[in-house]
């Protein structure tokens, strides 16, 4: 049996969940862990490592009135790539006029293969760096995980969770993420994270 | 006759006139034209009704009072109030009675002339009395005739947003409680109680804020009391939870509640933190084929306090001993 049938039969699908009042906003957190980035099993892919954090971000105001979402997708940017970036913004209108939200509140993410970088529209793209082409595929073609079918878990309501709130590498390798608590602005203030990605 | 009246019309039968005789007999003398005018046999000749008028006198005897009988008829001192209701009903009837029979509505009677009823059970209750002498027998019946009413108490009222609850409030919304009281007339001393079962205790209102202390919000005689704005605050301080309040008055006016005589009501607030916004808005996750891995619990990949993520079985120390190593 192979690790990824094993893991898909005994996992179940998970997302943490973590709401954070900051300026007037309300910023509801999705971070997906995958316990391991092979974006480089495709020809194009680049920076395996363990313990992948991932995240989305939906900014409410006081009113409960979704602004913006944030995509996470990238920790290390690659100046000479522009493609490869921290993450992509939107405003909730432009996404709700290009379908990108289903039912009125949910967000569309597709999720990069092996990477795991979140886009708001299905699609790909391929780059050469260093005489390495590089590129990611997001089409969505394979399985959907809509809310009701994964466990959406509240950081802050799990003590046995807790660990996510320490900083540890979540993996062997340097350049496993740290720990999303670690991860800066991401964490600590969505708001000034997207600003800057836009 | 020592008297009489006209009574004369102008046309058909008609009474001409009235007399009474000294031992109260009456007599109707008139003219008529009925071929069948009803005629006393013997009487002066039968042969000549009908036609051209003719003229007759009736006799009314003076003894047909005695042939009235009995006359039914009663009072009550009074007819409506609380339960247990006593009622004084008192005869009224008329004639010769040699015997009452009371039916009071609620299945029990009386044979007294003048009977006191109690009444143990509210509601709307029929009455009849039967008198009976040697003229006969008469029943007087009157219909939903006592009314008995629940026992008078304070009727005390809390809204919570204008409703009666249950209510659901989100953490950015406002919590106004309003209280009333119908004091339905009493006005004994009593403890006023305004009270809130919390997530994180039960607390009691005094105008110098809540405390913990069983102690009443105030103390006076009883007084109708309209519509009161006693809270009205944002929840985004509270934490999220079941909140029960209660408003209510102890007519033992003790300082301690004593429950056989607290009229309370109560109201049930829920507020639900932003948790529920995570769900409202939690995203659809959309894989290409060929992926590998999919979200999961981070618990999940331990397996002998070690994450077992490559086939060869290299254990990861990612979580060995709960650490994580770089």
């Amino acid at each position: 049996m192979s690790l990824k049938s094993t893991i898909i039969e005994n996992l179940d699908f998970a997302v943490y969940g973590r709401i954070l009042k900051k300026d007037s906003r309300i910023y509801l957190q999705y971070w997906f862990f995958y316990i391991y980035n092979d974006w480089k099993r495709d020809i194009e892919g680049v920076n395996n490592h363990e313990g992948d954090w991932e995240m989305v971000v939906v900014e409410l105001n006081q009113d409960q009135t979704p602004l913006r979402v944030g995509y996470s997708q990238h920790r290390k940017i690659i100046p000479e790539i522009p493609l490869i970036r921290g993450g992509e913004v939107r405003d909730w209108e432009d996404l709700v006029d290009s379908q990108s939200i289903e039912e009125g509140t949910h967000p569309v993410v597709y999720v990069a293969r092996g990477s795991h970088a979140s886009y708001p529209e299905s699609g790909n793209w391929s780059s050469e760096f260093n005489g390495i082409e590089i590129g990611e595929v997001y089409h969505g073609d394979d399985l959907i995980l809509r809310p009701s079918y994964y466990q959406l878990l509240d950081i802050e309501k799990g003590y046995h969770w807790s660990w996510i709130r320490e900083d540890y590498r979540w993996g062997m390798h340097n350049d496993s993420p740290p720990s999303p608590v670690a991860q800066g602005d991401k964490w600590s203030d969505p708001g000034a994270w997207m600003d800057s990605l836009q | 006759m020592p008297k009489a009246h006209s009574l004369r019309q102008l046309s058909g039968d008609a009474a001409e006139s009235i007399s009474i005789d000294s031992s109260g007999n009456i007599y109707v003398a008139g003219r008529t034209k009925s071929s069948d005018f009803p005629t006393t046999p013997g009487a002066y000749d039968t042969a000549y009704n009908g036609g051209d008028e003719d003229a007759f006198v009736s006799k009314l005897d003076a003894d047909l009072s005695a042939d009235v009988g009995v006359w039914a008829n009663f009072t009550a001192d009074q007819t409506e109030g609380s339960c247990p209701l006593t009622v004084q009903f008192t005869d009224q009837s008329t004639g010769e009675i040699t015997s009452w029979f009371w039916e009071f509505g609620d299945g029990e009677t009386s044979t007294e002339q003048n009977p006191t009823h109690t009444y143990n059970s509210t509601g709307y209750f029929t009455v009849s009395l039967t008198v009976t002498g040697p003229g006969g027998s008469d029943t007087e019946t009157r219909e939903d005739y006592i009314h008995v009413t629940q026992v008078a108490t304070p009727v005390a009222d809390i809204k919570a947003n204008n409703s009666d609850g249950p209510i659901t409030l989100y953490q950015n919304d406002t919590l106004t409680i309003t209280v009333s009281l119908n004091n339905n007339g009493i006005t004994e001393d009593a403890d006023w109680w305004l009270a809130a079962d919390t997530p994180f205790g039960l607390f009691f209102f005094t105008f110098d804020g809540w405390t913990d202390a069983w102690v009443p919000g105030y103390q006076s005689p009883l007084f109708y009391l309209d519509s009161f704005e006693v809270l009205n605050m944002p929840v985004s301080g509270l934490p999220a939870g079941i909140y029960t309040l209660y408003f209510g008055v102890d007519t033992v006016m003790d300082g301690n509640v004593t429950w056989d005589s607290v009229y309370y009501d109560t109201v049930v607030v829920n507020i639900i933190g932003y948790s529920y916004l995570l769900e409202k808005y939690a995203p659809v996750l959309k894989f290409s084929s060929g992926e590998g891995y999919y979200p999961t619990r981070v618990e999940n990949m331990i397996d002998n306090s070690c994450i077992q993520i490559k086939e060869n079985s290299t254990c990861l120390d990612l979580f060995c001993d709960g650490k994580g190593t770089d």
